[in-house]
Protein backbone atom coordinates (compact mmCIF):
# COMPACT_ATOMS: atom_id res chain seq x y z
CA UNK A 1 0.00 0.00 0.00
CA UNK A 2 2.72 1.83 1.09
CA UNK A 3 4.68 1.16 -2.26
CA UNK A 4 1.50 2.31 -4.01
CA UNK A 5 0.91 5.39 -2.27
CA UNK A 6 4.56 6.48 -2.97
CA UNK A 7 4.26 5.85 -6.56
CA UNK A 8 0.97 7.47 -6.74
CA UNK A 9 2.84 10.80 -4.83
CA UNK A 10 5.14 10.68 -7.67
CA UNK A 11 3.23 10.51 -10.27
CA UNK A 12 1.85 13.41 -8.79
CA UNK A 13 4.69 15.27 -8.44
CA UNK A 14 5.96 14.22 -11.64
CA UNK A 15 2.61 15.43 -12.66
CA UNK A 16 3.44 18.58 -10.77
CA UNK A 17 6.58 18.93 -12.26
CA UNK A 18 5.27 18.68 -15.28
CA UNK A 19 2.76 21.14 -15.33
CA UNK A 20 4.42 23.60 -13.93
CA UNK A 21 7.42 23.15 -16.44
CA UNK A 22 5.14 23.41 -19.01
CA UNK A 23 4.00 26.25 -17.23
CA UNK A 24 7.26 28.32 -17.18
CA UNK A 25 7.53 26.96 -20.80
CA UNK A 26 5.13 29.08 -21.23
CA UNK A 27 5.64 31.85 -19.03
CA UNK A 28 8.57 32.41 -20.52
CA UNK A 29 7.98 32.19 -24.13
CA UNK A 30 4.93 34.84 -23.06
CA UNK A 31 7.73 36.85 -21.99
CA UNK A 32 9.87 36.84 -24.84
CA UNK A 33 6.60 37.77 -26.77
CA UNK A 34 6.55 40.09 -24.98
CA UNK A 35 10.06 41.54 -25.02
CA UNK A 36 10.16 41.21 -28.59
CA UNK A 37 7.08 43.32 -28.80
CA UNK A 38 8.22 45.44 -26.69
CA UNK A 39 11.41 45.76 -28.19
CA UNK A 40 9.57 46.70 -31.16
CA UNK A 41 7.56 49.21 -29.96
CA UNK A 42 10.55 50.65 -28.44
CA UNK A 43 12.38 50.36 -31.91
CA UNK A 44 8.74 52.01 -33.45
CA UNK A 45 9.36 54.78 -30.85
CA UNK A 46 13.13 55.67 -31.58
CA UNK A 47 12.02 55.89 -35.22
CA UNK A 48 9.21 57.78 -34.64
CA UNK A 49 10.78 60.13 -32.56
CA UNK A 50 13.97 59.95 -34.87
CA UNK A 51 11.48 61.41 -37.45
CA UNK A 52 9.93 63.58 -34.86
CA UNK A 53 13.18 65.17 -34.15
CA UNK A 54 13.73 65.63 -38.25
CA UNK A 55 11.12 66.92 -38.89
CA UNK A 56 11.38 69.30 -36.29
CA UNK A 57 15.26 70.01 -37.13
CA UNK A 58 13.47 70.94 -40.85
CA UNK A 59 11.08 72.71 -39.56
CA UNK A 60 13.59 74.85 -36.71
CA UNK A 61 16.26 75.00 -40.18
CA UNK A 62 13.50 76.20 -41.95
CA UNK A 63 15.96 79.18 -41.15
CA UNK A 64 18.80 77.02 -43.20
CA UNK A 65 16.67 75.70 -45.76
CA UNK A 66 17.11 76.86 -49.19
CA UNK A 67 13.96 76.47 -51.17
CA UNK A 68 10.71 77.17 -49.59
CA UNK A 69 7.60 77.38 -51.24
CA UNK A 70 5.55 80.38 -52.07
CA UNK A 71 2.33 81.19 -50.99
CA UNK A 72 -0.19 83.48 -52.72
CA UNK A 73 0.07 86.52 -50.46
CA UNK A 74 4.15 85.99 -51.07
CA UNK A 75 3.20 86.44 -54.85
CA UNK A 76 0.79 88.79 -54.37
CA UNK A 77 3.47 91.32 -52.78
CA UNK A 78 5.97 91.21 -55.03
CA UNK A 79 3.49 91.67 -57.73
CA UNK A 80 2.59 94.99 -56.28
CA UNK A 81 5.85 95.90 -55.99
CA UNK A 82 7.39 95.21 -59.24
CA UNK A 83 3.93 96.95 -59.95
CA UNK A 84 5.63 99.91 -58.24
CA UNK A 85 8.58 99.57 -59.46
CA UNK A 86 7.52 99.71 -63.18
CA UNK A 87 5.57 102.93 -62.56
CA UNK A 88 8.02 104.92 -61.12
CA UNK A 89 10.32 103.62 -63.81
CA UNK A 90 8.06 105.71 -66.51
CA UNK A 91 10.44 108.45 -66.67
CA UNK A 92 13.53 105.93 -68.11
CA UNK A 93 11.89 106.62 -71.92
CA UNK A 94 12.38 110.27 -71.26
CA UNK A 95 16.36 110.41 -70.93
CA UNK A 96 16.46 107.42 -73.74
CA UNK A 97 17.81 109.56 -76.28
CA UNK A 98 20.43 111.10 -74.10
CA UNK A 99 22.00 107.47 -73.31
CA UNK A 100 23.77 108.55 -76.89
CA UNK A 101 25.68 111.26 -75.02
CA UNK A 102 25.95 110.42 -71.02
CA UNK A 103 26.47 106.94 -70.07
CA UNK A 104 24.62 104.99 -67.91
CA UNK A 105 22.11 107.90 -67.71
CA UNK A 106 18.87 105.76 -67.62
CA UNK A 107 20.05 103.43 -64.99
CA UNK A 108 21.31 106.26 -62.72
CA UNK A 109 17.78 108.25 -62.97
CA UNK A 110 15.83 104.84 -62.28
CA UNK A 111 18.09 103.48 -59.58
CA UNK A 112 16.77 104.38 -56.45
CA UNK A 113 13.24 103.61 -57.70
CA UNK A 114 14.92 99.91 -58.88
CA UNK A 115 16.59 99.28 -55.20
CA UNK A 116 14.03 100.77 -53.12
CA UNK A 117 11.02 98.78 -53.81
CA UNK A 118 12.57 95.70 -54.43
CA UNK A 119 14.53 95.48 -50.78
CA UNK A 120 11.10 96.39 -49.13
CA UNK A 121 9.89 93.31 -51.01
CA UNK A 122 12.85 90.70 -50.62
CA UNK A 123 13.29 92.18 -46.72
CA UNK A 124 9.53 90.56 -46.42
CA UNK A 125 9.29 87.59 -48.74
CA UNK A 126 12.67 86.34 -47.52
CA UNK A 127 12.49 83.39 -49.86
CA UNK A 128 14.60 81.99 -52.65
CA UNK A 129 13.58 82.76 -55.84
CA UNK A 130 11.76 86.55 -54.91
CA UNK A 131 14.47 88.27 -56.85
CA UNK A 132 13.71 86.12 -60.07
CA UNK A 133 9.62 86.91 -59.65
CA UNK A 134 10.86 90.23 -59.50
CA UNK A 135 12.64 90.74 -62.51
CA UNK A 136 10.00 88.03 -64.47
CA UNK A 137 7.11 90.77 -63.48
CA UNK A 138 8.45 94.06 -64.67
CA UNK A 139 10.21 91.88 -67.67
CA UNK A 140 6.76 90.47 -68.70
CA UNK A 141 5.60 94.31 -68.93
CA UNK A 142 8.65 95.57 -70.35
CA UNK A 143 8.78 92.37 -73.07
CA UNK A 144 5.77 94.35 -75.14
CA UNK A 145 7.87 97.58 -75.02
CA UNK A 146 11.51 96.31 -75.12
CA UNK A 147 12.40 92.39 -75.56
CA UNK A 148 15.95 93.29 -75.06
CA UNK A 149 15.09 94.73 -71.32
CA UNK A 150 13.21 91.36 -71.11
CA UNK A 151 16.35 89.72 -71.41
CA UNK A 152 18.56 91.68 -69.43
CA UNK A 153 16.01 91.62 -66.52
CA UNK A 154 15.41 87.97 -66.51
CA UNK A 155 19.37 87.24 -66.99
CA UNK A 156 20.48 89.53 -64.17
CA UNK A 157 17.86 88.21 -61.83
CA UNK A 158 18.91 84.98 -62.34
CA UNK A 159 22.71 85.71 -61.80
CA UNK A 160 21.67 87.52 -58.77
CA UNK A 161 19.46 84.44 -57.61
CA UNK A 162 22.17 81.86 -58.06
CA UNK A 163 25.04 84.08 -56.32
CA UNK A 164 22.62 84.15 -53.09
CA UNK A 165 22.22 80.69 -53.09
CA UNK A 166 25.82 79.62 -53.39
CA UNK A 167 26.97 83.06 -51.79
CA UNK A 168 24.21 82.92 -48.10
CA UNK A 169 21.98 80.43 -48.94
CA UNK A 170 19.05 82.34 -49.29
CA UNK A 171 17.47 85.92 -48.14
CA UNK A 172 17.62 85.16 -44.41
CA UNK A 173 20.43 87.65 -43.40
CA UNK A 174 19.68 91.35 -44.41
CA UNK A 175 23.23 91.28 -46.30
CA UNK A 176 22.15 88.73 -48.55
CA UNK A 177 18.90 91.67 -49.41
CA UNK A 178 21.57 94.35 -49.69
CA UNK A 179 23.61 92.37 -51.84
CA UNK A 180 21.07 90.99 -54.21
CA UNK A 181 19.53 94.32 -54.42
CA UNK A 182 22.09 96.85 -54.54
CA UNK A 183 23.43 94.98 -57.77
CA UNK A 184 20.43 94.88 -59.49
CA UNK A 185 20.41 97.72 -61.34
CA UNK A 186 24.12 98.64 -61.74
CA UNK A 187 24.66 95.00 -63.36
CA UNK A 188 22.57 95.92 -66.32
CA UNK A 189 25.26 98.19 -67.23
CA UNK A 190 27.62 96.08 -68.56
CA UNK A 191 24.82 93.66 -69.90
CA UNK A 192 23.64 96.45 -71.84
CA UNK A 193 27.23 97.56 -73.42
CA UNK A 194 27.57 93.64 -74.20
CA UNK A 195 24.30 93.78 -76.08
CA UNK A 196 25.10 96.86 -77.70
CA UNK A 197 28.89 95.58 -78.84
CA UNK A 198 26.31 92.14 -80.20
CA UNK A 199 24.07 94.02 -81.99
CA UNK A 200 26.50 96.42 -83.75
CA UNK A 201 25.46 99.29 -82.13
CA UNK A 202 28.33 101.91 -82.35
CA UNK A 203 26.77 105.00 -80.59
CA UNK A 204 25.92 103.64 -77.48
CA UNK A 205 29.26 101.76 -76.88
CA UNK A 206 31.60 104.75 -78.25
CA UNK A 207 29.85 106.61 -75.37
CA UNK A 208 32.26 104.46 -72.80
CA UNK A 209 35.18 103.68 -75.59
CA UNK A 210 35.96 107.39 -75.73
CA UNK A 211 35.56 108.91 -72.09
CA UNK A 212 36.01 105.65 -70.11
CA UNK A 213 36.90 107.63 -67.06
CA UNK A 214 33.08 109.28 -67.68
CA UNK A 215 32.09 105.55 -68.00
CA UNK A 216 33.69 104.34 -64.74
CA UNK A 217 32.54 107.57 -62.93
CA UNK A 218 28.55 107.04 -63.96
CA UNK A 219 29.34 103.63 -62.96
CA UNK A 220 30.30 104.67 -59.80
CA UNK A 221 27.25 107.28 -59.35
CA UNK A 222 25.02 104.07 -60.33
CA UNK A 223 26.11 101.58 -57.82
CA UNK A 224 25.90 104.58 -54.91
CA UNK A 225 22.51 105.25 -55.70
CA UNK A 226 21.37 101.80 -55.71
CA UNK A 227 23.18 101.27 -52.06
CA UNK A 228 21.34 104.38 -50.81
CA UNK A 229 18.00 103.07 -52.38
CA UNK A 230 18.98 99.78 -50.55
CA UNK A 231 19.59 100.91 -47.39
CA UNK A 232 16.51 103.09 -47.34
CA UNK A 233 14.59 100.18 -48.11
CA UNK A 234 15.67 98.28 -45.50
CA UNK A 235 15.81 100.85 -42.95
CA UNK A 236 12.07 101.07 -43.96
CA UNK A 237 11.25 97.76 -43.58
CA UNK A 238 12.88 97.14 -40.66
CA UNK A 239 10.39 100.53 -38.98
CA UNK A 240 7.68 98.50 -40.62
CA UNK A 241 8.76 95.14 -38.78
CA UNK A 242 9.32 97.16 -35.66
CA UNK A 243 5.77 98.55 -35.63
CA UNK A 244 4.47 95.42 -36.75
CA UNK A 245 3.23 95.91 -40.31
CA UNK A 246 4.93 93.29 -41.50
CA UNK A 247 2.49 90.37 -40.98
CA UNK A 248 4.39 86.93 -40.99
CA UNK B 1 -1.19 100.72 -73.27
CA UNK B 2 -4.69 99.57 -73.50
CA UNK B 3 -4.76 103.10 -75.41
CA UNK B 4 -2.70 101.76 -78.33
CA UNK B 5 -4.06 98.22 -78.32
CA UNK B 6 -5.53 97.26 -81.68
CA UNK B 7 -9.21 96.29 -81.59
CA UNK B 8 -8.98 92.93 -83.21
CA UNK B 9 -5.38 91.65 -81.82
CA UNK B 10 -3.36 88.99 -83.34
CA UNK B 11 -2.61 85.68 -81.22
CA UNK B 12 -1.02 87.40 -78.32
CA UNK B 13 1.96 85.12 -77.82
CA UNK B 14 2.86 85.15 -81.70
CA UNK B 15 2.92 89.24 -81.20
CA UNK B 16 5.35 89.27 -78.94
CA UNK B 17 7.50 86.52 -81.11
CA UNK B 18 6.98 88.84 -84.00
CA UNK B 19 8.42 91.69 -82.10
CA UNK B 20 11.83 89.19 -81.12
CA UNK B 21 11.84 88.37 -84.43
CA UNK B 22 11.67 91.75 -86.26
CA UNK B 23 14.13 92.96 -83.62
CA UNK B 24 16.53 90.18 -84.38
CA UNK B 25 15.90 90.18 -88.15
CA UNK B 26 16.13 94.26 -88.46
CA UNK B 27 19.37 94.37 -86.52
CA UNK B 28 20.82 91.45 -88.98
CA UNK B 29 19.60 93.61 -92.05
CA UNK B 30 21.07 96.92 -90.29
CA UNK B 31 24.38 96.70 -92.10
CA UNK B 32 22.72 96.16 -95.47
CA UNK B 33 21.99 98.48 -98.01
CA UNK B 34 17.97 97.72 -98.43
CA UNK B 35 17.72 96.62 -94.94
CA UNK B 36 15.43 99.19 -94.34
CA UNK B 37 12.12 97.88 -96.76
CA UNK B 38 11.96 95.02 -94.99
CA UNK B 39 11.01 97.08 -91.46
CA UNK B 40 8.82 99.01 -93.45
CA UNK B 41 7.12 96.17 -94.70
CA UNK B 42 6.58 94.98 -91.50
CA UNK B 43 5.06 98.18 -90.14
CA UNK B 44 2.78 98.38 -92.79
CA UNK B 45 1.60 94.74 -92.61
CA UNK B 46 0.97 95.42 -89.01
CA UNK B 47 -0.89 98.23 -90.04
CA UNK B 48 -2.94 96.54 -91.96
CA UNK B 49 -3.57 93.88 -89.47
CA UNK B 50 -5.30 96.28 -87.51
CA UNK B 51 -2.08 97.47 -85.27
CA UNK B 52 -2.67 101.39 -86.65
CA UNK B 53 -2.50 102.93 -83.03
CA UNK B 54 0.49 101.72 -82.25
CA UNK B 55 2.53 102.17 -85.75
CA UNK B 56 1.09 105.78 -85.73
CA UNK B 57 1.90 106.08 -81.66
CA UNK B 58 5.72 105.00 -82.27
CA UNK B 59 6.33 107.06 -85.02
CA UNK B 60 6.88 110.84 -82.78
CA UNK B 61 9.43 108.80 -80.58
CA UNK B 62 11.28 107.49 -83.50
CA UNK B 63 11.59 110.38 -85.63
CA UNK B 64 12.96 111.99 -82.11
CA UNK B 65 15.33 108.96 -81.06
CA UNK B 66 16.75 108.45 -84.65
CA UNK B 67 17.37 112.28 -85.14
CA UNK B 68 19.69 112.03 -82.28
CA UNK B 69 21.35 108.66 -82.66
CA UNK B 70 22.23 109.64 -86.24
CA UNK B 71 23.25 113.04 -85.69
CA UNK B 72 25.87 112.20 -82.97
CA UNK B 73 27.08 109.03 -85.62
CA UNK B 74 27.56 111.37 -87.88
CA UNK B 75 29.61 113.51 -86.11
CA UNK B 76 31.76 110.91 -84.74
CA UNK B 77 32.15 109.09 -88.08
CA UNK B 78 31.37 111.59 -90.62
CA UNK B 79 29.92 108.72 -92.87
CA UNK B 80 26.91 108.54 -94.19
CA UNK B 81 26.77 104.63 -94.19
CA UNK B 82 27.25 103.78 -90.83
CA UNK B 83 24.56 106.88 -89.92
CA UNK B 84 22.13 104.89 -91.91
CA UNK B 85 22.83 101.56 -89.96
CA UNK B 86 22.22 103.78 -86.74
CA UNK B 87 19.08 104.55 -87.92
CA UNK B 88 18.09 101.29 -89.11
CA UNK B 89 19.29 99.94 -86.00
CA UNK B 90 16.67 102.28 -84.29
CA UNK B 91 14.17 101.52 -86.55
CA UNK B 92 14.26 97.89 -85.52
CA UNK B 93 13.84 98.84 -82.14
CA UNK B 94 10.51 101.18 -82.94
CA UNK B 95 9.25 98.38 -84.84
CA UNK B 96 9.65 95.51 -82.78
CA UNK B 97 7.86 97.15 -79.99
CA UNK B 98 4.45 97.83 -82.00
CA UNK B 99 3.45 94.28 -82.02
CA UNK B 100 4.10 94.34 -78.28
CA UNK B 101 1.94 97.59 -77.71
CA UNK B 102 -1.09 96.43 -79.69
CA UNK B 103 -2.20 93.26 -77.56
CA UNK B 104 -3.97 94.48 -74.42
CA UNK B 105 -2.08 92.60 -71.30
CA UNK B 106 -4.88 90.89 -69.85
CA UNK B 107 -4.82 89.26 -73.70
CA UNK B 108 -1.65 88.13 -73.06
CA UNK B 109 -2.16 86.86 -69.72
CA UNK B 110 -5.22 84.81 -70.54
CA UNK B 111 -3.35 83.62 -74.00
CA UNK B 112 -0.44 82.62 -70.86
CA UNK B 113 -3.66 81.16 -69.08
CA UNK B 114 -4.94 79.15 -71.79
CA UNK B 115 -1.46 77.56 -72.75
CA UNK B 116 -1.29 76.59 -68.95
CA UNK B 117 1.94 78.84 -67.81
CA UNK B 118 2.63 78.62 -63.80
CA UNK B 119 -0.30 80.04 -61.98
CA UNK B 120 1.89 82.16 -59.59
CA UNK B 121 3.65 83.89 -63.27
CA UNK B 122 -0.09 84.51 -64.66
CA UNK B 123 -1.46 85.53 -61.00
CA UNK B 124 1.11 87.94 -60.61
CA UNK B 125 1.11 89.75 -63.97
CA UNK B 126 -2.20 90.14 -63.63
CA UNK B 127 -1.91 92.19 -60.36
CA UNK B 128 1.20 94.25 -61.79
CA UNK B 129 -0.77 94.77 -64.94
CA UNK B 130 -3.85 96.12 -62.72
CA UNK B 131 -2.27 97.39 -60.03
CA UNK B 132 -1.34 100.55 -62.31
CA UNK B 133 -5.04 102.64 -61.43
CA UNK B 134 -5.13 102.11 -58.08
CA UNK B 135 -1.89 103.34 -57.45
CA UNK B 136 -2.41 106.11 -58.58
CA UNK B 137 -4.98 106.77 -56.62
CA UNK B 138 -3.62 105.89 -53.37
CA UNK B 139 -0.29 108.22 -54.57
CA UNK B 140 -3.07 111.00 -54.86
CA UNK B 141 -4.75 110.33 -51.53
CA UNK B 142 -1.02 110.17 -49.47
CA UNK B 143 -0.59 113.49 -51.20
CA UNK B 144 -3.96 115.22 -50.28
CA UNK B 145 -3.72 114.30 -46.10
CA UNK B 146 -0.14 115.70 -46.77
CA UNK B 147 -1.77 118.51 -47.51
CA UNK B 148 -4.38 118.64 -45.44
CA UNK B 149 -1.74 118.05 -42.11
CA UNK B 150 0.37 121.31 -43.55
CA UNK B 151 3.25 118.40 -44.22
CA UNK B 152 5.30 120.81 -46.47
CA UNK B 153 7.22 120.44 -49.64
CA UNK B 154 7.49 116.74 -51.21
CA UNK B 155 11.64 117.72 -52.05
CA UNK B 156 12.68 118.01 -48.81
CA UNK B 157 13.79 114.31 -47.94
CA UNK B 158 12.72 114.07 -44.53
CA UNK B 159 9.30 114.81 -45.18
CA UNK B 160 9.41 112.85 -48.65
CA UNK B 161 10.38 110.08 -46.46
CA UNK B 162 8.04 110.58 -42.88
CA UNK B 163 5.31 112.02 -44.60
CA UNK B 164 4.89 110.16 -48.06
CA UNK B 165 7.31 106.93 -48.86
CA UNK B 166 6.22 105.35 -45.15
CA UNK B 167 2.95 105.87 -45.42
CA UNK B 168 2.60 104.66 -49.32
CA UNK B 169 4.39 101.48 -48.06
CA UNK B 170 1.76 100.51 -45.10
CA UNK B 171 -1.09 101.30 -47.33
CA UNK B 172 0.42 98.70 -49.98
CA UNK B 173 1.37 95.82 -47.68
CA UNK B 174 -2.40 96.24 -46.31
CA UNK B 175 -3.57 95.91 -49.68
CA UNK B 176 -1.20 92.80 -50.40
CA UNK B 177 -2.79 91.52 -47.52
CA UNK B 178 -6.48 92.16 -48.36
CA UNK B 179 -5.76 91.34 -51.85
CA UNK B 180 -3.91 88.09 -51.29
CA UNK B 181 -7.17 86.83 -49.09
CA UNK B 182 -9.62 87.95 -51.30
CA UNK B 183 -7.68 85.97 -54.16
CA UNK B 184 -7.43 83.12 -52.10
CA UNK B 185 -11.09 83.05 -51.03
CA UNK B 186 -12.37 82.84 -54.82
CA UNK B 187 -10.11 79.45 -55.07
CA UNK B 188 -6.73 80.96 -56.45
CA UNK B 189 -4.15 78.77 -55.32
CA UNK B 190 -0.35 78.82 -56.85
CA UNK B 191 0.01 75.23 -56.43
CA UNK B 192 -0.74 72.39 -59.60
CA UNK B 193 -4.74 72.86 -59.67
CA UNK B 194 -7.46 72.90 -62.48
CA UNK B 195 -8.43 76.02 -62.90
CA UNK B 196 -10.93 77.14 -65.65
CA UNK B 197 -10.19 79.78 -68.21
CA UNK B 198 -12.88 82.06 -68.96
CA UNK B 199 -11.87 84.02 -71.79
CA UNK B 200 -9.32 81.57 -74.04
CA UNK B 201 -7.53 82.74 -76.63
CA UNK B 202 -7.53 80.60 -79.99
CA UNK B 203 -5.66 80.62 -82.54
CA UNK B 204 -7.46 81.93 -85.60
CA UNK B 205 -7.50 82.14 -89.40
CA UNK B 206 -6.19 85.81 -89.67
CA UNK B 207 -3.02 84.32 -87.42
CA UNK B 208 -2.47 82.25 -89.75
CA UNK B 209 -2.22 84.55 -92.73
CA UNK B 210 -0.05 86.83 -91.16
CA UNK B 211 2.04 84.25 -89.46
CA UNK B 212 2.42 82.65 -93.43
CA UNK B 213 3.07 86.25 -94.46
CA UNK B 214 5.45 87.47 -92.11
CA UNK B 215 7.61 84.25 -91.87
CA UNK B 216 7.79 84.45 -95.66
CA UNK B 217 8.99 87.82 -95.74
CA UNK B 218 11.35 87.70 -93.03
CA UNK B 219 13.03 84.69 -94.70
CA UNK B 220 13.14 86.14 -98.02
CA UNK B 221 14.28 89.48 -96.71
CA UNK B 222 17.27 88.08 -94.70
CA UNK B 223 18.44 85.70 -97.70
CA UNK B 224 17.89 88.42 -101.09
CA UNK B 225 18.32 91.76 -99.28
Amino acid sequence: MQRQDDKARENLQSDDVSEESVFEKYTISEQTDEREEYKENVNNQQAFEEETQESSSSCDCGKNKIFSRFQVKDIVFLAIMSAIVLVTSAVMPLVVPLQSTIFGIAQLVTGLQLSVFPAIALMKVRKTGSMFFISVFTGIIQLLMSPAMFVNNIVIGLILELAVIVIFRGYKKTASVFFAVALYNPLSLPFNYVYNLIIGNEVMTAVADNAPWAAVGMSIAVLAVSVIGTLIGIRISKELEKAGVFKK
Amino acid sequence: MERLSAKRALYPIMSVFTGIVVLVAGLILANREYGMIYLGGVWLLLLLFGYYKSCLAVIPFTAVTAGIFCAVTYALSRDVQSTLSAAARILAVCVAVIAGLGIRPSALISNLSTLRAPRSITLGMMIAVGFFPLLMRETKQIREAMRTRGAGSMLRPRVFYRAFLLPLVIRLVNISDTLSLSVETRGFSVGDKNYTVYKKTVFGIKDGVFAVIFTLGTVLAVIFL
